[in-house]
């Protein structure tokens, strides 16, 4: 089962200015994990979710990401594999919540009715069903960060990537989209989520913690007693 | 409904939602893209009758020789037969003076009872030649060289102004199509770039979530088209109604014009429009596209 979705060998994030955003990071996520990246701001963690998207690429070291190296060629396909859950949730304005849910599947392998009915059936998983046709310029910020988490699994990714998802968020609010979130680990989809909230993830059972701060990573633990 | 179909119905979608988000400068540049359209489409149609106007002269042209009254017949038919051998002659026809009367009163027609004052017939006997508009210069020249030539008389300064017309439509179309070609592209690949400049929120997005340029590109060059073909249609419209009105007021004053079939006119005219909107369209839209995305 243990098969790294993640594999960062010595990274190496360095911007054109000369700033070092990354230094040196290591790690793996294997399948089926919740991992959690903590840190201050500006500690790394979207410069890591940068590299993840493939939005960078690493000055040194290697990134794999689910068995495939990084790199431009192949970042289109990486990309179609995740779920990306960006932080301004980057939901489409004056559609509705299924449009949007759709939208992540529309140039994937799939017809109007299998796009259709796995996006109503992500929408009833995140709890909003009775606003399938509503117009996403009218959600609350909570009821918008469950339609990005929508778009993200309505297409059955190996993994799924969360940028601060709670940052926007109340402390209720918070909590429900984290427990949200990590309902959908099973034995085939990764979850990894950054956040500068620890206090949400103190009482957690089983995840894979990485801490970082200053562009390194600080420690790593695995908790899954 | 096939997976392609479903798929086209989206691009058509977006298409219309991206032309709505920038509605009034979108409407405002198909009126632009209209009158443009429509100067192509008029020179198209002027070339095609310069064209259909040349090509009937030069098969009419024709020059007349005047030669020595007293010529004996053997030595006018010698004449006839140097004049046949030159190149770019078609034909040599004898007109009598008798026939030079009658062509004379069928000219002046209500007014030909003027002849009736003469006492004698005014008119000569001459040979009347078919020649290639082409060569009007070298034939004329040659016949003058032939023994008992009097006069050529030709009618190269209307030939010539004639074929100066067509060259002055021909050199404008030219330059209109290569202007109207240019302001085309500029123009559909400002509304793209635009509609990207609009869109360029939803363009991350899609690229985040791993569509590729081809899926994203597709909407913006149906756009493109729409915004063309639309303005070359209604040009279209005006330039076929131009027509059949030119046409309608050209029967009664000016019968003898040769003009093309008004039906040939409008389906050359409307169908190099359409080819031109429909190509300048998927430039256009290709070049906004691409302009960005070197950004």
């Amino acid at each position: 089962m243990n098969q790294s979705v993640i594999q960062a060998k010595n990274i190496t994030l360095k911007y054109p200015n000369g700033n070092i955003a990354l230094k040196d990071i290591g790690f793996e996520c294997d399948k089926g994990e919740i991992v959690f990246i903590v840190g201050p701001s500006g500690s790394g963690k979207t410069s890591l979710l940068k590299l993840f998207m493939g939005i960078e690429q690493p000055s040194q070291g290697e990134l794999s990401i689910l068995g495939e190296k990084v790199h431009a060629s192949n970042i289109q396909k990486i990309r179609q594999s995740i779920g990306p859950v960006f932080q301004e949730f980057r939901l489409l304005e004056g559609r509705t919540t299924l449009e949007n849910v759709m939208m992540g599947m529309r140039f994937l392998n799939y017809n109007l009715k299998e796009m259709r009915d796995q996006s109503e059936k992500a929408l009833v998983r995140v709890g909003l069903e009775h606003k399938i046709h509503s117009d996403v310029d009218h959600l609350s910020w909570g009821e918008s960060q469950r339609v990005a988490i929508a778009r993200a699994v309505a297409r059955n990714p190996k993994l799924i990537i969360a940028d601060e998802p709670t940052g926007n968020l109340d402390h209720a609010n918070a909590i429900n989209i984290l427990e949200l979130l990590t309902s959908f680990k099973d034995e085939e989809t990764t979850v990894l989520i950054t956040t500068h909230a620890t206090h949400l993830i103190e009482t957690r059972e089983r995840h894979h913690l990485i801490t970082m701060n200053q562009g390194q990573l600080l420690w790593e633990k695995k908790c899954y007693e | 409904m096939s997976r392609q179909i479903e798929r086209l119905h989206y691009f058509i979608k977006e298409a219309i939602t991206i032309f709505k988000t920038n509605k009034v400068s979108n409407l405002l540049s198909i009126l632009s893209l209209t009158l443009i359209f429509f100067i192509f489409s008029v020179l198209a149609s002027s070339r095609e009758v310069g064209n259909t106007f040349a090509s009937a002269l030069s098969e009419q042209a024709e020059i007349s020789v005047y030669y020595d009254e007293n010529l004996s017949s053997d030595a006018r038919l010698q004449l006839i037969d140097a004049i046949k051998v030159i190149e770019g002659v078609k034909s040599v026809q004898e007109i009598s003076v008798t026939e030079a009367y009658e062509r004379m009163k069928s000219v002046l027609g209500d007014d030909a009872t003027v002849l009736n004052y003469l006492e004698t017939n005014p008119f000569l006997a001459f040979l009347e030649i078919e020649i290639d508009l082409n060569r009007v210069e070298s034939i004329t020249a040659h016949i003058r060289t032939l023994e008992n030539v009097d006069t050529v008389r030709d009618n190269i300064d209307i030939l010539t102004g004639v074929r100066r017309f067509i060259h002055v439509v021909t050199f404008a179309f030219a330059f209109v199509s290569i202007a109207m070609g240019i302001s085309t592209v500029v123009l559909t690949g400002h509304i793209i770039r635009q509609g990207i400049y609009n869109n360029r929120e939803q363009i991350t997005t899609m690229t985040l979530l791993g569509a590729p340029t081809a899926f994203m590109m597709i909407p913006y060059l149906i756009e493109g088209l729409w915004i063309t073909l639309s303005s070359g249609l209604i040009a279209m419209v005006v330039n076929i109604q131009c027509i059949k009105i030119l046409y309608s007021k050209m029967d009664s004053p000016l019968p003898f014009v040769p003009m093309p079939e008004m039906s040939k006119l409008i389906s050359i005219s409307s169908g190099l429009l359409i080819l031109v909107a429909l190509g300048l369209g998927i430039v256009g839209s290709l070049f906004g596209w691409y302009s960005v995305k070197e950004k």
